[in-house]
């Protein structure tokens, strides 16, 4: 299952009509570094974005210490591709964002299994608390190999 | 058990924390610290690496020091390291009486070789054991034809070890400073092992090696080796070299290992010994008699690392001299460690009567050592002795002095808080009051304690709501029928003073004995005790009417705490028993804790469990 990281979204903050004055932040996991040798940051949606990213991406027993934190796809992955998988890929991105992500509320998700392609895509659309911003995030689960 | 460093400030949640609250105070990453944020992970990775090497330092840091170390290997090579060789399994030691008769043989010759290795075979719980002596013994024609083999000091007990002979040759290359040679078996029996190098494969001509821990003398010459347990378990042998520690042996020589490869424990209490083989004489094979002079007795395993621990230290302390009281008591154990329970050693000017240049050691053995054995071990101790102890010292045993413990234990007893009668209640507390004395007394310097005992009792149940309980302190006497005794017994904590009551009970008597017959009548040794009058004279009193029919019998004291017995005249004793038990109430009974060779035991006989029912419930 391939796990793609973005490389800086940009700020998205002046574009945000906000209450808050703190703004989230966090380290780019791609690690990019600057030209000044710095390591890329994100800000606010962008932040959000790439954590829930990490989230649903990470399986059970991979966080040190926190056994039950991700998102557990890989879990799924000799399951049959039929609609009980979507529903419970869809689930498990709703219980892990729920428990893990407060700065997120999700709006939508969907999963669609595309087996010809040995894939399934997810979409999923949340909007960072606190902001009235609304994120899409998109991705295809499928084998590395 | 040892006590290890504690890891609870390594622990994870601990560093992430203090991370997280680092980079918190930096604007730059204000609002990261939820689970799922990318800053997260790598706090996860720091926090973790960190862990990880705050537990293998601990974990190392442990294995550094003899009193945390948790692995044999480390505890083995601690101890190595401060000149102390752990125990190897030790094969039991059984005596027998080993002849042959050729009375009517009459071209006889004067004498018959019982040679080393000679077997027998004996069973404990239907696996048989093989024995073999591990010398030769020689036995004389005593002109009618019977032979009796003798060890070398004439004894006609034959020493015979359980195990089987094994044999390991090396070959000695080229010189290197760390020459060890492995002998693959964790079952050796060090004290069986014989090492003669030989100047080559093929010669006859060798030199026998002695053990590092028999030598008293070491030169450049010296003829030694050094036998140690490896980190997996096996044994290794090295040599001097360089000529410091004695010869080494040199490229092209030999070197055979003869050892018993034991059963350890298993083997102990083998009593009925038969010969594997007949004996030629003359050419003509000879069944050997044997009979059994002592079962056999002090097979072990390895010493355990708990042993290891707690030993290694007095050992580097005696440094292999016998100074101080301890180091009598280290140099003992580390000889005789599989014979002897406990041992207590200790200078002439502390005895109870002074006597200078002398060290007392005394030995509780085994239960299954033989007062033969007992012997033939002191007379050991004494040729050690002589060998280590400082000159003009001697060294004189005292047997161990049994103090047996009476209690009377009361406890409150609420029936409504417990599903439980009475009766089991009961029963639980004896259990408690057995298992109390069984984990804590039994040894040399081991304390009774009534308050310990209390806290066990009141934990026996949620109904028990207090418990209170009397102490007395007893010895034994055996006195012979129809005949004037005398005895004098010192007990090992001050005798309480006698206090003088209007009307006494039986539970204000300081002194009393179990009950014998002085002319067919029940009575009783008592310490003299009537309306207002309570003294240290002992009296014989008739049980039940009173009557005092030995009005001095002797007496005791409050501050020797000993009691004196003279002109004491059973005329039976009753119960089938040969002794009588005399108990004292100690002074202070909330403790008595024992000096010198005393040994506290309890007498669960002599002692009552009373349960009083009450209504409270708090």
């Amino acid at each position: 299952m391939a796990t793609k990281l973005s490389t800086e979204d940009g700020n998205l903050n002046s574009s945000i009509i906000s209450a808050r004055n703190k703004k989230y932040s966090d380290i780019d996991l791609t690690l990019a570094v600057k030209a000044s040798g710095e390591v890329f940051k994100k800000t606010d949606a962008a932040a959000v974005k790439q954590a829930v990213k990490n989230l649903i991406l990470t399986n059970y027993y991979e966080k040190p210490f926190s056994p039950l934190f991700g998102g557990n796809m890989r879990d799924l992955l000799f399951d049959l591709s039929d609609e009980d998988a979507e529903e419970d890929i869809e689930q498990r991105i709703i219980s892990a964002i729920d428990t893990f992500e407060p700065r997120a509320e999700i709006i939508n998700v969907f999963a669609i299994a595309k087996p010809d392609r040995n894939s399934i895509s997810v979409t999923l659309e949340f909007r960072v608390i606190n902001t009235e911003e609304i994120v899409t995030f998109s991705t295809v689960l499928q084998r590395l190999r | 058990m040892a006590t290890t460093i504690k890891s609870s400030a390594l622990d994870f949640a601990n560093i992430k924390s203090n991370l997280k609250n680092f980079l918190a105070n930096s604007t730059e990453f204000a609002d990261y610290n939820f689970e799922a944020s990318g800053l997260n992970n790598i706090l996860d990775v720091l926090a973790y690496n960190t862990h990880i090497n705050g537990l293998t330092t601990n974990f190392a840091l442990n294995e550094s020091f003899l009193g945390t170390a948790q692995l044999r290997s480390s505890v083995v090579s601690l101890a190595t390291g401060i000149g102390y060789v752990p125990d190897t399994m030790t094969s039991a030691k059984g005596t027998v009486g080993v002849s042959l008769n050729l009375s009517a043989v009459t071209d006889r010759p004067p004498t018959i070789d019982l040679p080393a290795y000679t077997q027998f075979t004996s069973s404990v719980d239907d696996i048989t054991y093989t024995f073999q002596t591990v010398e030769k013994f020689t036995a004389t024609d005593d002109t009618s034809g019977n032979y009796i083999f003798k060890t070398a000091d004439g004894s006609n007990a034959i020493p015979i070890f359980e195990g089987a002979r094994k044999t390991k040759t090396f070959l000695v290359g080229e010189f290197s400073e760390t020459d060890v040679y492995i002998i693959p078996d964790a079952t050796i029996d060090a004290d069986t092992t014989i090492v003669k190098v030989f100047e080559s494969l093929a010669s006859s001509i060798f030199a026998t090696y002695t053990n590092i821990t028999a030598a008293t003398t070491i030169s450049s010459t010296s003829t030694i080796y050094i036998l140690k347990e490896a980190p997996n378990g096996l044994f290794q042998l090295s040599f001097g070299g360089n000529g410091i520690l004695g010869l080494s042996p040199e490229a092209g020589n030999s070197i055979t290992v003869d050892y018993l490869s034991t059963k350890g424990a298993l083997a102990n209490s083998a009593k009925a010994f038969a010969p594997v083989s007949t004996l030629p004489v003359n050419g003509i094979a000879r069944t050997l008699t044997v009979t059994t002079t002592a079962a056999a007795i002090g097979g072990d395993t390895k010493e355990s690392i708990e042993s290891i621990r707690r030993n290694a230290p007095f050992q580097y302390a005696s440094q292999n001299r016998m100074v101080t009281p301890e180091d009598y008591t280290a140099i003992i154990l580390r000889n005789f460690s599989t014979l002897i329970n406990d041992i207590i050693s200790w200078g002439g000017q502390d005895n109870p009567e002074p006597k200078f240049g002398t060290v007392f050691s005394s030995i509780d053995f085994e239960d299954d050592v033989t007062e033969a054995t007992q012997a033939a071990t002191k007379a050991s101790i004494v040729n050690l002795v002589n060998q280590l102890a400082v000159i003009s010292f001697n060294v004189e045993f005292a047997d161990p002095i049994d103090v047996n413990i009476e209690t009377d234990v009361f406890f409150q007893i609420n029936p409504d808080l417990t599903p439980l009668s009475i009766n089991s209640i009961k029963t639980n507390v004896q259990t408690v009051i057995s298992n109390y004395f069984a984990t804590s007394i039994g040894g040399f310097s081991k304390s009774f304690r009534r308050s310990n005992l209390l806290t066990l009792i009141d934990e026996v149940s949620p109904a028990v709501l207090s418990s209170r309980a009397t102490v007395r302190m007893q010895q034994v006497i055996v006195p012979t029928i129809n005949q004037f005794n005398e005895f004098i017994l010192t007990m090992p904590a001050l005798i309480a003073l006698p206090a003088a009551k209007a009307e006494p009970s039986e539970a204000d008597y300081i002194v009393k004995s179990t009950t014998f017959l002085v002319d067919g009548q029940p009575c009783r040794i008592l310490n003299e005790q009537y309306a207002n009058v309570a003294t240290t004279k002992l009296q014989v009193v008739q049980s039940g009417t009173g009557t005092i029919i030995v009005d001095n019998i002797g007496s005791f004291s409050t501050t020797t705490s000993r009691v004196n017995i003279i002109a004491f005249r059973p005329t039976g004793l009753l119960g089938g028993t040969s002794n009588v038990k005399i108990s004292a109430v100690p002074a202070n009974q909330s403790a008595i804790s024992p000096t010198l060779n005393y040994i506290l035991k309890f007498d669960a006989g002599l002692s009552t469990i009373n349960a009083v029912t009450t209504d409270a419930d708090n």
